[in-house]
């Protein structure tokens, strides 16, 4: 009897271990290290407030500051920012709302000399971010199924090992990049560099984290620097505030409040 | 397998084949049930390398070891920041100690208590071409729009603006022209799921670019008419704002308690109503003269006026009321609109019967005329009857996407507008006008937007003056070079019907976030025939082909 309790234990531990988790790190699939990559990520509401400083191939420099909201809203991720700097663009407004794959995400920005809301087509996308080296679209999530993930490899970046995954859209007719390859990092299952290769195969742009921070427990990038290596540009990230679980209305993310303030 | 082994824990492997599997589902689950703390890492390895190779209550033991380890608090010590060397390791340490501007903005949508903005603009314009003596050929204007936003709490904030203008030009007479006054005043607060607006504000309807047939909340500043924006043309006045959002739905209702009208030249601008050339010959010299006494000033609607003026009275029941129901289906947004307004440009009558006792065959009329000073010219006033008609406008708007295209468009009907016969009566009819347009990058990130639009006189007669038709395209390019500081852009508005067209080309370079220049030409085309009651526009102003510079500074 204490033997088959024993036995039961055992079995009663396993079933328990069974019911969390991905199978053996040695053996997760490019697919499973991308899924959990985003559920580290994966807050219900969080704030935060960036700067960016781009840098020519001339070292003339330029800074831009937004504020970020993201809320899951109706069973919808959406995203709220807004331009603090320059002055001329203070009080721009951008709008995401994602949906399922195979729908293309809204994306409305409100313009304060104009007065007015617009929706930005997926031809927009891809143009720069405020003059940045990031694009609309590299704000945007996207879903684990939109591509196809390999991975390819391990490698050491920083000194940790980590998974190398390369990642090309299901959809290669619109999409803005003909492949990207992640580095994530193996014992906390955060991004750390990044290469996007344009619709030639020629890289375009490296994105190299510099600092993660763990703040609510969770791993954050909060510095970042993404170069264009065929313009000779880059753009160097500082997340200077977050709040993770910060309480945000729902109707933050409408285009009435796009307008405001 | 003996039952002793089974006994000991059931995780014996069973001889050579499945009993590894069992073994390895739980080695498995085991090992990746939540992110390890970073200083774990070293020893996680090495127990993952022990339990591999352990067996029965040894295994147990080492699994019960894992969970402990992996549900450990985080450990003092434990590096809660990593850093990565990129090589961009002091200028990153540089730019974040600099602690640059993230001053978050005021308003109920921010985080700040008070922010100051504003801009400085100045531009010099000079003609290519002068064409009569009463001609400004040299115009420079300068601008100044200060302002602050104030937070009073999370659901109430305030917006003071005011806005400087002072324009030199330079032509029959050298004069100078300044006036200062509030631009935009209002109170937001929101209260529930409303958001108020009480004050001097700019409200924007419509989504076409830059033709918007619906978009008539505010008056203009027509003085200038093209060669500024259209936003740049509107004038904030009084109003009562209310709207109500839903996730998908959005309801704007207007209140307008004070009638303001649309601000335009008289005389003495080089748009304005009255030019050389439009008054039929007769009364030539009459506007010569008038324009010599007036020494080349400008009168504006607004100020002086020897015309009878009949402005709404300013009572509750004369506001302007409008409503404005916003939705969307799936990927196309739409808009319905209803507004009760004036229109902002007065209507003219004038007086036959007064008008035919001024023969100017008659030479001791045209002595008079000819002869008189303003003030007595003022004693021509029963001639014309200024009005502001009330109207009601009728509105719809849609944007939606197609492929990499943007289509958008937007329809106002009026009821309705006055226009005249040839016998100079007033013809009042409703009038469709509308426009419908696309727009999207093209490779090599040109910005490409195109629309068409088309005004439609319903109920048209043959002797009305205006066509019942009227038919014209805009067309914009723009493209961006040198990490966006140089900005090249072409733009149009083209008549289909006679050919005329208006043309700007503009370089403008950001030297950096705050300030910028430009250059540009304006061409103003057409067949320069047109009278006073001509419906062409392009073609009145053939003689202000310009070509100008700007310095922009925002702060």
């Amino acid at each position: 009897m204490a033997q088959m309790k024993k036995w039961i234990g055992c079995l009663g531990l396993a079933v328990a271990l069974a019911t969390g988790g991905p199978p053996a790190a040695a053996s997760l699939t490019a697919d499973q290290i991308i899924d959990k990559v985003k559920t580290n990520a994966k807050v219900d509401q969080v704030e935060f407030t960036l700067r960016m400083l781009l840098v020519n191939k001339r070292g003339e420099k330029r800074e831009r500051s937004v504020t970020a909201m993201k809320k899951g809203v109706e069973g919808r991720q959406c995203y709220l920012v807004r331009f603090l700097y320059p002055d001329d663009v203070k009080g721009t407004s951008l709008l995401t709302i994602d949906h399922p794959p195979g729908v293309e995400d809204d994306q409305f920005i409100y313009l304060p000399a104009l007065h007015r809301t617009r929706r930005i087509s997926s031809s927009e996308k891809s143009n720069s971010f405020l003059g940045t080296d990031f694009s609309y679209e590299d704000f945007q999530s996207r879903e684990t199924g939109e591509d196809v993930h390999v991975l390819v490899g391990e490698e050491e970046v920083g000194g940790a090992p980590c998974y190398r995954i390369e990642s090309r859209s299901k959809a290669p007719e619109t999409a803005t990049y003909s492949k990207v390859v992640t580095w994530v990092r193996k014992d906390i299952f955060v991004a750390v560099r990044g290469e996007y290769y344009d619709r030639e195969g020629k890289l375009l742009k490296e994105l190299n984290v510099r600092k993660l921070e763990k703040i609510d427990g969770i791993w954050t990038a909060t510095q970042a620097v993404m170069t264009n290596v065929q313009k000779e540009h880059k753009t160097l990230l500082d997340i200077v505030k977050v709040e993770y679980h910060k309480p945000l209305p729902d109707e933050l993310f409408t285009r009435q409040s796009l307008e405001r303030g | 397998m003996e039952r002793d082994e089974r006994e000991e824990g059931g995780l014996r492997s069973r001889g050579g084949n499945g009993s590894g599997v069992g073994r390895v589902a739980l080695l498995a689950m085991c090992l990746c049930l939540v992110p390890v703390h970073a200083r774990g890492a070293a020893d996680e390895q090495a127990l993952r390398a022990q339990i591999a190779r352990a067996e029965g209550a040894e295994l147990h033991g080492l699994l019960r070891q894992w969970l402990e380890l992996r549900h450990q608090p985080a450990v003092q010590g434990e590096p809660a920041v990593i850093t990565i060397d990129t090589g961009a390791g002091d200028e990153f340490d540089e730019f974040a100690a600099s602690g640059g501007p993230t001053a978050a903005a005021a308003g109920i949508g921010g985080s700040g208590n008070a922010s100051v903005f504003g801009r400085f603009v100045t531009k010099i314009a000079v003609d290519t071409n002068r064409d009569n003596r009463f001609e400004d050929y040299f115009d420079w204007r300068t601008e100044l729009r200060p302002g602050v936003d104030l937070r009073w709490s999370d659901v109430t904030a305030m917006r003071l603006s005011a806005k400087a203008l002072h324009q030199m030009r330079t032509g029959y007479k050298t004069r100078w022209d300044w006036e200062a006054k509030l631009y935009e005043g209002y109170v937001d607060h929101r209260a529930g799921p409303y958001d108020i607006r009480l004050g001097q504000q700019i409200v924007s309807w419509g989504r076409a670019d830059a033709i918007n047939p619906t978009d008539n909340l505010n008056p203009q500043d027509l003085r200038e008419i093209v060669t500024i924006s259209a936003d740049d043309r509107k004038i904030p006045i009084p109003m009562v704002r209310v709207r109500r959002a839903w996730q998908r739905n959005d309801l704007d209702l207007i209140y307008i308690p004070f009638f303001e009208p649309d601000e335009f030249d008289l005389i003495g601008g080089d748009f304005a109503a009255l030019q050389p050339g439009f008054l039929p010959k007769e009364w030539e010299r009459v506007f010569n003269k008038l324009t010599e006494d007036l020494r080349g000033s400008r009168v504006t609607y607004s100020g002086e006026s020897i015309f009878r003026i009949d402005e709404p009275e300013e009572k509750g029941y004369n506001g302007e009321l409008g409503a404005r129901w916003t939705s969307k289906t799936g990927r196309f947004d739409y808009s319905l609109s209803a507004f009760y307004t004036y229109d902002d440009l007065p209507s003219f009558s004038l007086d036959l019967g007064v008008l035919r006792r001024f023969d100017l065959r008659d030479e001791d009329t045209r002595r008079f005329l000819e002869e008189a000073e303003v003030s007595d010219l003022a004693r021509l006033r029963h001639i014309f009857q200024q009005e502001f008609e009330r109207q009601w406008i009728l509105g719809a708007d849609f944007e939606t996407l197609a492929g990499r295209s943007s289509i958008r468009g937007e329809a106002a009907l009026t009821f309705e507008r006055v226009f005249y016969r040839e016998n100079l009566t007033r013809a009042d009819r409703p009038v469709l006008n509308y426009v419908v347009g696309v727009d999207r990058t093209l490779p090599r990130k040109v910005y490409a937007n195109l629309q068409f639009l088309q005004q439609v006189l319903l109920r048209h007669d043959s002797d009305i003056i205006t066509e019942r038709v009227r038919s014209g395209i805009t067309a914009a390019l723009r493209r961006d070079f040198f990490d966006d500081r140089v900005h090249l852009r072409i733009s149009t508005l083209y008549f289909l019907d006679d050919g005329d067209y208006f043309l700007n080309l503009e370089a403008a370079y950001e030297i950096d976030d705050a300030l910028d220049v430009a250059a540009g030409v304006n061409l103003f085309q057409g067949d320069r025939d047109a009278s006073l009651l001509e419906t062409a526009t392009i073609s009145k102003f053939t003689n202000n082909d310009q070509v100008y510079s700007r310095l922009l500074y925002h702060f």
